[in-house]
């Protein structure tokens, strides 16, 4: 399958920072691709989704979107690209109608061509009662809805959304979902998608790239992650503190952690190894309100795992 | 309310490694044209700028019209004497023409600042037309302020030049116009932050101004000044200006001609740096 983005050891250096924001970075999405990019703050998401959308140009390694350079050919390749950025921005004192006006002008459309197409949109995203209204007076989560209209005015081969559920209730989360999903499933849109809700990438990505500090730490799917690197833990609820003492003192201290006054975790292979100590001291104490929750691995687990690895190596 | 759009959509460049050529065309120039509407929007629809750019000119030709010029009466101009109000009114438009520059200047800043250059820059726009847009659009914002100082000034002065001078003089306002737009949009470029560039051209603006003849004759100004006025660029622009007003074609093409120079070495080197910290985004 055609491969709608080709990274070989891209870097991007800026002159006022000490390290590359992105360093030797490489990886391929294919078409109708939906990849999750995670990492924490200041890992170079950002600097990535930049060098991708053409806007910045890199300092080292060869970067092909669309079939071409997103710098040297930035007409051709930016024509097929469209992107939400994090920063939501907007030209504030114009009414939101002009926003989408605007990103018409600067993809080369006719606004009758695209007039009926924004209105579904405004529908869908339950817009059309404010499309006069200044865009600073806009709500978060409308103005991440109004990005969602000026990216999609074109239906891009790739579609790079950073940070595109920031602001947005859990109903516009949803329809966003769902509108991906359409485009991946019915015009093979292939999609980028950062996001510090991790269950959203769990959800919606079939493959994730995590990097941190500039670097990939790994491109896999999330199930290969989860099973790699996810931790099954046990929430255990003990109101008393005696037997909230009492399993400490049957548990290795660096499995057992508090999560607030009455709760504990237990981590890692210590939930495994001391289920049946944990289970009896739960059972014991549950006329005193003692429970137990057992908790499934997950995409999260997986990455605050490998990232926290990622630190711990640097330190050492 | 429907919950899906519909499949008749606009669609690019699906499976096709290279795009034809006449499309890229049309998106390179759309690129100049966007980049005009949106800065023609950002003015027409803001009328606070609107007002503040008509409204000190007016008082300030308000002020000339009554005590200034009743208390200087005429001056001395290549020989003739001509009305302290017709020997201002350039000066007054050039005010204004700075005035309005430091506006281009700002939306400069405030476009990287609230991150819309990250959206303008994703957008299939070429850089050299993005630039131009920006050059084109920024100096009709401008023109227009200045012209619009004029016609304030006609409204209240009984300007009895003939059509010759004005056409000179409308000339004239669109070459200097270029040529101060480009050197506060190199300010903007060269000088990264924002508050260092605001007091530069809150500080430069009156100094350029008033170490220039431009609210009285050269003969008339202190010996330092007269100095100064020799590298201050508003000279020329006054000259440009008054020369076609007051005195036509002749008076006006020599300093029009160095400006219109001024403007293009201006603007080649704005494309460079503009080039440059687009490349830094």
């Amino acid at each position: 399958m055609t491969a709608v983005v080709t990274a070989v050891e891209v870097t991007k250096r800026y002159r006022t920072m000490d390290r590359p924001a992105v360093a030797g970075v490489g990886f391929e999405i294919a078409a109708g691709d939906v990849v999750g990019l995670l990492g924490p703050n200041g890992a170079g998401k950002t600097t990535l989704v930049k060098l991708m959308c053409g806007v910045t140009s890199r300092t080292a390694g060869d970067l092909t979107v669309c079939g071409g350079d997103p710098v040297a050919d930035a007409t051709e390749v930016k024509r097929q690209v469209a992107a939400v950025h994090q920063s939501a921005p907007m030209d504030n004192m114009l009414p939101a109608i002009d926003q989408i006006r605007i990103a018409t002008a600067f993809r080369g459309l006719r606004w009758r061509a695209v007039r009926e197409r924004v209105d579904e949109l405004l529908t869908l995203f339950d817009l059309d009662g404010v499309v006069g209204q200044l865009a600073f007076t806009l709500s978060g989560g409308q103005r991440r809805r109004l990005q969602l209209i000026r990216a999609l005015l074109v239906v891009p081969r790739l579609l790079i959304l950073d940070e595109p559920s920031a602001g947005l209730d859990v109903r516009g989360r949803r329809q966003m979902w769902e509108l991906i999903a359409k485009l991946t499933i019915e015009h093979g849109t292939s999609v980028v998608w950062t996001s510090h809700y991790i269950e959203e990438i769990e959800r919606n990505c079939a493959r994730v790239l995590i990097i941190d500090q500039g670097r990939l730490v790994r491109d896999d799917t999330p199930a290969q992650l989860v099973a790699e690197f996810g931790r099954r833990s046990v929430l255990v609820r003990l109101p008393d503190v005696d037997d909230r003492a009492r399993l400490r003192t049957l548990l290795p201290a660096s499995c057992v952690a508090e999560v607030d006054d009455t709760t504990l975790t237990i981590d890692g292979a210590g939930a495994d190894e001391h289920l049946s100590t944990v289970v009896t001291v739960v059972r014991d104490a549950a006329v005193r309100g003692g429970s137990i929750e057992f908790r499934q691995p997950s995409l999260e687990d997986a990455y605050v795992s490998l990232t926290d690895q990622g630190r711990e190596g640097v330190q050492s | 309310m429907t919950n899906s759009i519909s499949a008749r959509s606009v669609r690019v460049g699906a499976g096709r490694p290279s795009l034809p050529r006449l499309a890229v065309d049309s998106v390179r120039r759309s690129g100049l044209r966007a980049v005009v509407y949106r800065e023609m929007l950002l003015l027409t629809r803001n009328r606070t700028n609107l007002l503040l750019a008509i409204l000190p000119t007016a008082i300030y030709l308000l002020l000339f019209a009554t005590s200034l010029t009743n208390l200087v009466g005429t001056v001395t101009y290549r020989g003739a004497q001509v009305g302290y109000a017709e020997f201002t009114i350039p000066a007054i438009m050039l005010s204004s023409m700075l005035a309005a520059t430091t506006t281009t200047g700002t939306s400069l800043f405030q476009e990287e600042m609230g991150g819309m250059s990250l959206e303008v820059w994703s957008y299939p726009v070429s850089r050299g037309g993005y630039i131009a847009g920006k050059i084109v659009a920024t100096t009709a914002l401008v023109v227009v302020q200045s012209l619009a100082a004029l016609i304030v000034g006609l409204l209240l002065f009984d300007l009895g030049w003939p059509g010759g001078h004005w056409l000179a003089l409308v000339v004239g306002t669109v070459v200097v116009s270029l040529t101060f737009n480009g050197l506060y949009l190199l300010f903007a470029a060269l000088v990264r932050d924002f508050q260092r560039f605001m007091v530069l051209i809150n500080v430069l603006g009156p100094f350029l101004l008033f170490s220039s003849p431009s609210f009285y004759p050269v003969e008339r100004m202190p010996l330092v000044l007269r100095w100064l006025s020799t590298v201050n660029p508003v000279t020329y622009g006054i000259s440009c200006l008054r020369g076609g007003a007051l005195a036509g074609w002749d008076a006006m093409w020599p300093s029009g001609l160095g400006m219109l120079a001024g403007a293009i070495v201006l603007f080649t080197v704005i494309a460079a740096v503009l080039n440059r910290r687009i490349r830094e985004l």
